[in-house]
């Protein structure tokens, strides 16, 4: 076991990459549900550690003006939140917090999908199908989203600062190890919501649907929730027992912000 | 609802029609990217958010201008990439055939260059050009893979044919 990787310099690029191979086999090896939610947790704690050691090597290749190192200690770091995502579903799952091991599960996700976009590797590629089996295997088959649409203020560029109509960053595009977006934009009014099968925000699932009888069902669990006393009041009218609409509870949209600096 | 369905589905799909009461007096440059709600003049003029990154990749390689300055921007959240509606000018696609290809190649750097999956978006894109002998503009309106776009360069490139 590393006792705390990327923190002993001067590196060597061959140095570099094996040490992060070292350390990325460590957390691979508590990435499983049986392992110890102790050891998980701790591990989380290092790889916190870790990227922010990595984060100052790539600030030093940023100095430097070495954009592919930059990127590639990104897609270092990108994997090491991806697997860190991923330990943190096992840990929601086992104390059965299910939205939220959905919501670490699409972060591992969305990590890996950058890292393997910013350099094509075989074992980011086979993660990336861990965790697809996972969503197979551990949630129910959501074929439905809720996908919000808005209008909002142009907002800043994330790399440059400036507005961000006026630079030439791209939304999504990589650039000395940090992935440019459109930040600090004013919300102006909702548009409208929609239920899809494709969102860009997978986190918005439905989360409760109501049955025959007006009973909220937890769509993770298929538990029915305990009938409020305003739906008991409802039951009494036969012509509301007749039309009665299906109701869904979800998450509309949300703020999550990834560690893509 | 059934809730049974795994995996994400990619259409492809290609509708031309015509445009009638619209107006492009103000789109004066060779290609004009136009506001999600041009049919819509009374409106707040909103663009959508994927129109700003597109016309930094676009503008080094043809003559693209906003119909107005961008203020504000649609978000949807969705997986699919939504573009801007694109005028294209008639006398500058005849002067310059070789434009429906750049433009379709360009959107492919787009796509390919700003979303994590590309594989799995599907791209939604409209051009609108106008006819030679009418008043009247057609639109095409592509909702499909990046690699389908080809369709759409097809159909663009048959309407310059058909106009000559």
């Amino acid at each position: 076991m590393i006792s705390e990787p990327f923190d002993e310099p001067p590196y060597t690029w061959p140095v570099l990459t094996e040490e992060f191979s070292s350390f990325l086999d460590e957390c691979a090896s508590l990435d499983l549900p049986v392992r110890s939610s102790k050891l998980q947790a701790a591990q989380v704690e290092k790889i916190d550690r870790a990227i922010a050691r990595l984060k100052a090597l790539k600030a030093g290749a940023v100095m430097d003006n070495v954009e592919d190192v930059a990127n590639f200690l990104f897609h270092f770091q990108c994997l090491l939140r991806s697997v860190q995502s991923a330990l943190c579903l096992w840990m929601s799952l086992k104390k059965q917090g299910y939205e939220e091991a959905w919501r670490h599960l699409v972060d591992a996700q969305e990590y890996v999908d950058v890292a393997l976009k910013i350099k094509e590797v075989e074992g980011a590629r086979y993660f990336k199908e861990s965790l697809e089996a996972r969503r197979r295997i551990l949630f129910p088959p959501w074929n439905l989203y809720n996908s919000a649409g808005y209008s909002e203020t142009i907002g800043y560029c994330s790399i440059c600062k400036g507005t961000f109509g006026l630079c030439d960053h791209l939304e999504g595009g990589i650039y000395m190890g940090t992935m440019c977006r459109r930040v600090g934009a004013k919300f102006i009014e909702a548009n409208h919501s929609a239920l899809v099968e494709n969102p860009h925000d997978r986190r918005c699932i439905l989360t409760h649907r109501s049955d025959d009888s007006g009973r909220m069902q937890n769509l993770f669990t298929l538990e029915f929730e305990e009938k409020d006393a305003a739906d008991n009041d409802n039951d009494d009218v036969a012509a509301v027992e007749e039309s009665r609409p299906m109701k869904l509870r979800g998450i509309l949209m949300t703020t999550v912000v990834l560690d893509f600096d | 609802m059934t809730i049974s369905q795994i995996g994400r589905k990619q259409v492809q799909e290609l509708e031309v029609k015509d445009l009638d009461a619209v107006s492009f007096e103000n789109a004066t440059h060779g290609i004009t990217i136009m506001p999600a709600n041009f049919r819509h003049p009374g409106e707040r003029v909103v663009y959508h958010s994927a129109a700003l990154s597109f016309y930094k990749i676009a503008k080094s390689k043809f003559d693209i201008a906003f119909l107005t300055e961008p203020k504000e921007l649609l978000v949807q959240k969705s997986i699919d990439v939504f573009l801007p509606t694109l005028y294209l000018a008639l006398p500058m696609l005849v002067e310059n055939p070789a434009l429906v290809q750049t433009l379709i190649e360009t959107v492919v750097e787009f796509v390919k260059g700003t979303v994590a999956r590309p594989d799995e978006a599907n791209v939604h894109l409209s051009v609108v050009t106008n006819r030679s002998e009418t008043p009247t503009a057609v639109q095409f309106d592509y909702k499909g893979s990046v690699e389908g776009l080809t369709v759409m360069q097809d159909a663009l490139n048959k309407a310059l044919d058909l106009d000559k």
